[in-house]
């Protein structure tokens, strides 16, 4: 019986035995199992992160390279934030031991002061963003690094096809590309359908450019008017920019004008240039329907009020304006006596000269630029384009298509065809100070010498272009 | 001759604290004012686009400047708005410093809502202003009640340098009257108890007693005044940008245009330059002046 029962005792021991080796067995075979899958699938990260580095760096930055990073931008949070979602996600994936420094929200007005302070007392930051109307004067100086080369090497995703060849044109500077767009507002009419609706005026076209100057000018006559009875007018027809120079350079260039020939001397002894600085004036002083002003602010004021019917502006504005409480839409431009022109502008990311991080400057340019989601979140806040023809349908979100229908039409069709950028040239700001002081008399105060001003804006503007080629 | 030691000693220790304890403040304004201003003047010799390595062109820039009509423009403008400033400031100043020296009732609210504007941010006190200035803005609204015709305020060549010194003066009024009032404190009051024993009249005792023992407060008010509005800037910065057509474009603001905006960095370190000998000059000739009409008694 003893012998019997250690017999089954020592059987058990072995099952038991047995079962637990198995197990353990089983055990050992998962474990290995499973760290054979875990190599291989580190393996193949590490190999597409491998594959994806290369194709976000240009490889000459170390991974674990430890610097802080500065950006400047005049934007506010709200339109720099999905930026600087995107370049700090670039940042944490590729360098994640690069401290991000932004000065985001700088005052227009003080932020190129601020810039040109920086580059010149040699603490530059890393990278700028930059405005279209400044490329060149900066360029010219020297202020800037050409990234011609470093788009050479490692092209932003689409270039050159699928960017705007009149935008990367305003950022050529003689045969350097100095500003990289990182997005694009084209020009319209907005007009306040309430305002038009109470007058029983129609609404200028919406889905065509079949109206005109004359067109404009008579809708703005209906629509200008004295509300209250005190003989003073508070309701204006029409605004169109007359502060800087760009702002009406559609019309300018509608009359058949321009600021500068084609080889680059000063045009405003061009009789075309002069019918359309005149037709600009009418309009404050002839016709009257404009208010006038010194100052786009308080053109907007004036809107926002729900005091003006019609404004030529861009499609930024429509961010603004969607808070608006009356109605409004949105018309192209119209046909002037020589065609149709489109205002079209965008700021850039520009490398000021002396930044320490250069490539990795441009790397978070093309990053930035070149990542689809980073484009539409861009779009999606600031109600601009994108810089890239593919990613345009982005743009419109549901609560814009519904509240702007023709947006595509007006702001991407039409103005993939008729729309121009300014002639930025090298002196640009010393040309609109020229333009206030010769202009400002006929614009503001309706000095009727108008081809006397053109004629001396245009002397003393052949000067400073002068003083620039020497 | 023991204490004489010991004297010249103490002296010297006192001098040499008082070396140390001003040294700070003495570093700091070399630093960041002697400094700066002699690189102005080296570099107003230069052409200078502040990104490019400076060139010397001798005086080449002053040749420039005293043949360039926009800063004969802009030097008119900055002797017209100084001058006018000035003079309004002081006069109202004055004669609101001698109200809110009486006992007045609220007589503390009154002096506090006087220096509110002086201390108040001048870009959001100017965007105001621009506002009330605006064509349709309230001091038109309010003319036009009274059957007046507001003119275009900033727009017009005429009448935009007289706004911004209406706004300028009523920003920078606290301060001159925080200097009169300062100033009347000083005044004996056994002199006016004597004026009155006499018969003097309130008008008669102002003329006579607080006008010329105020001299000093006046002076030092003119200087500072004067020294300030010949340096403005963020005014016109902010409400007419130097236009319409240069009619607002001062010394300061044509400095900062031609530099910053058309980096020509030699020439406006000439210009500023010019605007340093202006206000030097100023000063002097009231400094001077100071002997014929400032009591110092």
């Amino acid at each position: 019986m003893l012998w019997r029962s250690r017999l089954t005792r020592t059987r058990k021991l072995l099952v038991v035995k047995e079962e637990r080796m198995c197990r353990m067995n089983s055990k050992v075979a998962f474990v290995l199992g499973l760290l054979f899958v875990s190599a291989l699938s580190v393996l193949v990260c590490a190999e597409e992160q491998a594959s994806d580095r290369s194709l976000w760096t240009l490889g000459t930055v170390p991974p674990d390279i430890k610097t802080t990073f500065t950006i400047i931008s005049w934007e506010p949070i709200a339109k720099f934030g999905p930026r600087y979602k995107y370049i700090e996600q670039f940042f944490k994936t590729y360098y994640p031991n690069v401290t991000l420094k932004v000065d985001y929200g700088i005052d227009w007005d003080d932020y190129f002061t601020k810039l040109s302070t920086m580059i010149a007392t040699g603490n530059p930051p890393d990278l700028v963003w930059m405005h279209d109307t400044r490329v060149a004067d900066y360029a010219a100086r020297g202020a800037l690094l050409p990234l011609t080369e470093y788009i050479r090497k490692l092209p932003p995703l689409g270039w050159p096809d699928d960017w705007y060849e009149a935008q990367i044109r305003g950022y050529t500077y003689e045969g350097e590309i100095y500003g990289i767009p990182q997005d694009l507002v084209t020009g319209c009419i907005f007009f306040n359908k309430d305002l038009f609706d109470a007058a029983g005026v129609p609404y200028p076209p919406q889905w065509s450019t079949d109206w005109t100057f004359e067109d404009m000018i008579e809708l703005a006559r209906k629509l200008t008017r004295d509300t209250d009875g005190d003989g003073r007018i508070d309701q204006w027809g029409l605004a169109i920019g007359t502060w800087e120079p760009h702002a009406c350079y559609w019309v300018v260039r509608a009359f058949g004008g321009d600021y500068l020939t084609p080889e680059g001397e000063p045009n405003f002894d061009n009789p075309r240039t002069i019918e359309a600085i005149k037709f600009l004036r009418d309009m404050y002083h002839t016709w009257k329907v404009s208010y006038i002003t010194p100052s786009e602010v308080d053109i907007d004021r004036l809107f926002m009020e729900g005091k003006l019917a019609m404004y030529s502006k861009h499609n930024e504005r429509c961010s603004i304006w969607m808070g608006a409480s009356f109605n409004w839409g949105v018309a192209p431009e119209p046909r002037g006596p020589a065609g149709r022109c489109q205002f079209m502008g965008s700021s850039c990311w520009s490398i000021p000269k002396g930044a320490k991080n250069p490539d990795l400057a441009y790397e978070v340019i093309r990053y930035a630029l070149s990542n689809p989601d980073s484009l539409k979140g861009i779009v999606s806040t600031l109600h601009c384009l994108p810089p890239r023809k593919s990613l345009a349908p982005f743009a419109l979100s549901p609560e814009l298509a519904a509240k702007v229908p023709n947006y595509t039409y007006v702001f991407v069709e039409l103005a993939a065809k008729d729309a121009l950028v300014p002639p930025y040239f090298v002196g640009y700001e010393e040309f609109v100070s020229l333009w206030h002081r010769y202009l400002d008399p006929v614009f503001l105060l309706g000095e009727e010498d108008v081809r006397g001003a053109c004629e001396q804006l245009n002397a003393a503007l052949r000067e400073v272009l002068k003083s620039y080629r020497r | 001759m023991k204490s004489k030691v010991s004297y010249t000693r103490l002296m010297k220790s006192e001098a040499l604290y008082g070396y140390i304890f001003i040294a700070p403040n003495l570093i700091l304004y070399a630093i960041f004012f002697i400094f700066p201003a002699l690189m102005t003047f080296v570099l107003s010799f230069t052409s200078f686009d502040l990104f490019s390595p400076p060139s010397f062109v001798g005086t080449a820039q002053y040749v420039r400047l005293f043949n360039d009509p926009l800063f004969h423009k802009a030097l008119l403008n900055t002797l017209y708005f100084a001058l006018a400033r000035t003079t309004l400031t002081i006069v109202i100043a004055f004669w609101l410093a001698l109200l809110l020296n009486r006992k007045l009732f609220g007589r503390a609210l009154f002096r506090t809502m006087h220096f509110l504007p002086y201390v108040s941010l001048l870009s959001a006190v100017a965007l105001v202003w621009t506002w009330l200035f605006a064509t349709d803005g309230l001091i038109n609204t309010v003319l036009g009640k009274i059957g007046i015709k507001g003119p275009m305020w900033l727009t017009s060549k005429i009448w935009a340098m007289p706004a911004i010194i209406v706004m300028s003066t009523w920003k920078d009024l606290g301060y001159s009257i925080l200097i009169f009032l300062a100033g009347f404190q000083t005044i004996p009051s056994e002199l006016y108890e004597a004026a009155m024993v006499d018969g003097a009249n309130w008008f008669q005792r102002v003329r006579n007693i607080t006008l010329p023992l105020s001299t000093p407060a006046i002076f030092f008010a003119v200087v500072t005044t004067l020294i300030g509005t010949l340096q403005d800037f963020d005014q016109f910065y902010f409400m007419t940008k130097g236009g319409p057509a240069y009619a607002t474009t001062t010394l300061s603001y044509y400095i900062y245009e031609v530099g910053f905006k058309w980096f020509k960095m030699g020439y406006a370190c000439a210009a500023s330059v010019i605007l340093f000998l202006l206000v030097f000059l100023f000063t002097l000739i009231q400094w001077y002046a100071r002997r014929r009409w400032v009591f110092e008694g």
